[in-house]
Formats: C-alpha cells, structure tokens, sequence
C-alpha cells in the first residue's frame, strides 16, 4: 500500500471513528467510548405467523428503552453491551405487561484490513435478563433463553470518509430448543450537508428451517421459535455538539415470521468520546 | 322288638307334630284338605332394566393445525346420563401459549357469540369440559387464542 493511500484509510478511520454512531466493523480507538439511550415504539395490527401468513390481529403496542454502549478494549478490541433496559408492551383486549429485557455482551476483534476496507468478528451472548412468561407468554420482556452469535463484518469508507458502508453476517444460535439461524446486517451512511447524516439500515433473522414446528408460540415480541424478519429503513443523524448527536430511525419488515408486522420507531441519543 | 316299637311310635309323633307346627305358620297348606291347585298368578313381566347407559359419543372431531401452530389430535363430544362434555383425547396436542381456550364455535374464526370451555388445561393428553347441552348449535371444536384472536388449531365435530 502506497503511503499516500495509507494515509486516506488512516485519515477515513479517523473520521469515522469521530461519527456519532454504532462504529460496526471499526474498532473504537482504546479508551474512548459510545453511549445511546433509546426509545423504541412499535405499533402494529397484524401478526406474522410462523406459516408466514400475515393476519390481522387486536393491536399490539410496544415501548421500549434501550442501552448500548461500546468502549474500546485496545486498538481491536471492543466491547460492547446492548440491553433493554425497560420494556412495556400491550396487546388491546388483553393485557399489558413490562419489565427489564435481555441484555447482550459482545466483544469484537477488528481483523487486519487493506486500504479502505476493515473486517472484524463479533462474539455475542445474549442473557435471559428478561422475563418469558409475561402477559401469560403473550407479552414477554425476553426470550428465556441464552442466545449467541458470531458475525463476520466489513466496512469500507466511502467519499473521503464523508460516508460508509458495512454488512455482517453470522451464525445464530438460541438455547431451550428455539431454532438456530443466522442474522446479518447492513448499513450505508454518509454525512449529508454540516451536522446532518443519512442512513439506510438492513438487519435481519433467517432461522435454518422455517417449518412450522412444536415450539410454535405466539410471539408478536419476535423473541419465539423461527422468528424471522427483513428489517429496513433510513435513519438520521444529527450533532447537536461534538460528541453529542441526535439519532432518528424508522423501519418496516418483509421475509417475517412469527412476529409482529409493523413500523418501529427509535430515538435516540448519543454521546461519544 | 319293644325297643323297635317304641322307636317307630317316636317316629310318627315326631313326624306329626312337624307337620302340625308346619300347617300353623300356613308355611304349606293344609296336609288335610287337597283341594283345586291355586290359580297360578299371572306372570308379571320382568320389569325393563333401566340402561345403565355409559357414556355415548354424540360427535367426533380431528383437529387440523391453523396458522402455522401445531394442533393435532382428536376430540369427542359425549352424552353421559343428562350431562354433555367435549372430551380431548390422548393423541390431543398443542402448540404451548398462554391465553389458550378451548371453544366450540360455528366457524374456524370463533365470535364472542361462540362457546368457550375454558383455558386449556394442559398442551396435551385426555382432558375435559363440561358442556351445557349436547352442542349441537357448533359445528368446530377449536383450540382459540384469545390474545390475538387466532386459531391454533380446529376440527370439524361430525
């Protein structure tokens, strides 16, 4: 690599380590940290069913507060903890019900790159923090297992970094007899004029086999056996000061089972050193 | 021989006064007067056992899974003396949930008008409920969840 190209990748890592969001595939430079609280809101009046079918349903609410936090480790090493902190959610007619949700820990090794592109590996353990049995396992806060994954990530910078591009994929695998699968991501981003960024964001579950089977359950939370969904939609980013930034996201869903279809809604703000 | 006689003479006291003391309690009629044989009664006729009738199956159903939950198994509807129930049978499983009625219902898609036994008992395995009347008004047993208003499963009762 010339000393010159060398040098744009090291000026576009800069770069995007100093935006205000989620660093994907970067590393986050050792000691320095990112923190977003969240809102999340879900309204939805139709059900994915584990047959894939989508029926109408009495309409199901969710609130959600969430934290994610990453702190880097070393110069590849991040960790990072992802938790919902409370999670309220309401079938009409029926019930509603909250409580803490599951919490996440990762941990992600940033993989020797080449010029714009950086790879990593995240390891992922989810703890069964929330309670599957609320709103008579109508309205859990969590999926009562211990899940894990493993995913494999590249970034490439893009425009100078003025913007960026990542996408992960990994295997999926849940505990109590859910089925395993696998997740993946992607995301392309870029600073749109002054503190104003625009992003589109792809993320998805496809468990291995999608036959219905005995585990079978309700789950309009998507925390059931063979829950599956395309998650996609823009999100935007806003510095409101160095380090501070506000973060809007929308998104719908396709290729869904056993979960509830419709717009979720997230806000959030981040602070990053 | 005095022995003899004397012993034959107890014979016939013995003997008379058996039978004297039988015609006292009217135990076997006069041994006196042989007269018509005693109209014989009429036979009365044996009265009809009441059935001891065990329980009958009126209706039977084969549950078919909806929606992509697991529903299998059979179901009965049983007359046993004046009282109904619907009966699931051993082979009867379903896909766990909470909020899981039992309902027998007109359509696969149960209303508020249909009849609902309950909440599942179990997920599987021979259990019952008690019916109001035979259910005749119902053509579907239904495993109906009433959270999301969906069937897990439904059979149709013939």
């Amino acid at each position: 690599m010339s000393a010159a190209r060398r040098g744009l990748a090291a000026l576009a890592l800069v770069a995007l380590s100093a935006l205000p969001a989620a660093a994907g595939p970067w590393n986050r430079p050792k000691g320095s940290f990112y923190l977003k609280p969240a809102y999340n809101y879900l309204r939805a009046e139709e059900l994915a069913t584990p047959a894939g079918d989508v029926v109408a349903i009495p309409a199901f609410t969710k609130h959600e507060a969430t934290f994610y936090f990453e702190y880097g480790l070393s110069s590849r090493l991040t960790v990072i903890l992802d938790s919902i902190a409370y999670r309220e959610s309401s079938l009409e007619d029926f019930e509603s019900a909250g409580g803490i949700g599951d919490t996440r820990l990762a941990l992600q090794w940033q993989l020797p790159g080449s010029g714009r592109f950086v790879f990593a590996l995240r390891g992922a353990l989810q703890f069964p923090t929330g309670d599957e049995t609320k709103g008579k396992t109508l309205l859990p806060t969590g999926s009562g297992v211990y899940e894990g994954e493993v995913v494999l990530g590249a970034g490439v910078s893009l425009w100078n970094g003025r913007g960026w591009a990542q996408a992960g994929i990994g295997p999926q695998i849940r505990g109590g007899g859910l089925r395993d699968g696998f997740v993946y991501d992607a995301q392309l981003g870029g600073r749109l004029f002054g503190p104003v960024m625009l992003l589109f964001n792809l993320r998805g579950v496809q468990p291995w086999d999608t036959t219905p089977g005995d585990a079978s359950t309700v789950s309009a939370a998507g925390f059931g056996d063979g829950v599956t969904y395309l998650a996609y939609g823009p999100g935007l980013i806003v510095e409101l000061a160095r380090g501070v930034a506000l973060q809007l996201d929308v998104d719908g869903a396709t290729n869904v089972r056993n979960i509830a279809k419709g717009p979720t809604y997230r806000v959030g703000l981040s602070i990053s050193r | 021989m005095a022995c003899q006689r004397a012993g034959r003479r107890l014979s016939v006291w013995v003997l008379a006064s058996v039978t004297g003391t039988l015609a006292a309690c009217g135990g076997g009629g006069s041994p006196t007067a042989p007269s018509a044989p005693a109209p014989t009664p009429a036979p009365t006729p044996a009265p009809t056992p009441t059935p001891v009738s065990g329980p009958t199956v009126l209706r039977g159903a084969t549950f078919q899974s909806a929606n992509g939950y697991s529903t299998e198994g059979r179901a009965t509807i049983v007359r046993d003396g004046a009282a109904h129930r619907l009966e699931l049978l051993d082979d009867f499983r379903t896909s766990r949930s909470g909020a899981l009625d039992v309902r027998l219902c007109r359509d696969t898609r149960c209303t508020s008008s249909d009849l609902n036994l309950g909440e599942i008992r179990s997920f599987s395995g021979a259990q019952q409920y008690s019916l109001p009347d035979d259910g005749a008004a119902y053509r579907y047993a239904v495993i109906w969840c009433r959270g999301v208003n969906l069937p897990f499963g439904f059979g149709e009762l013939r």
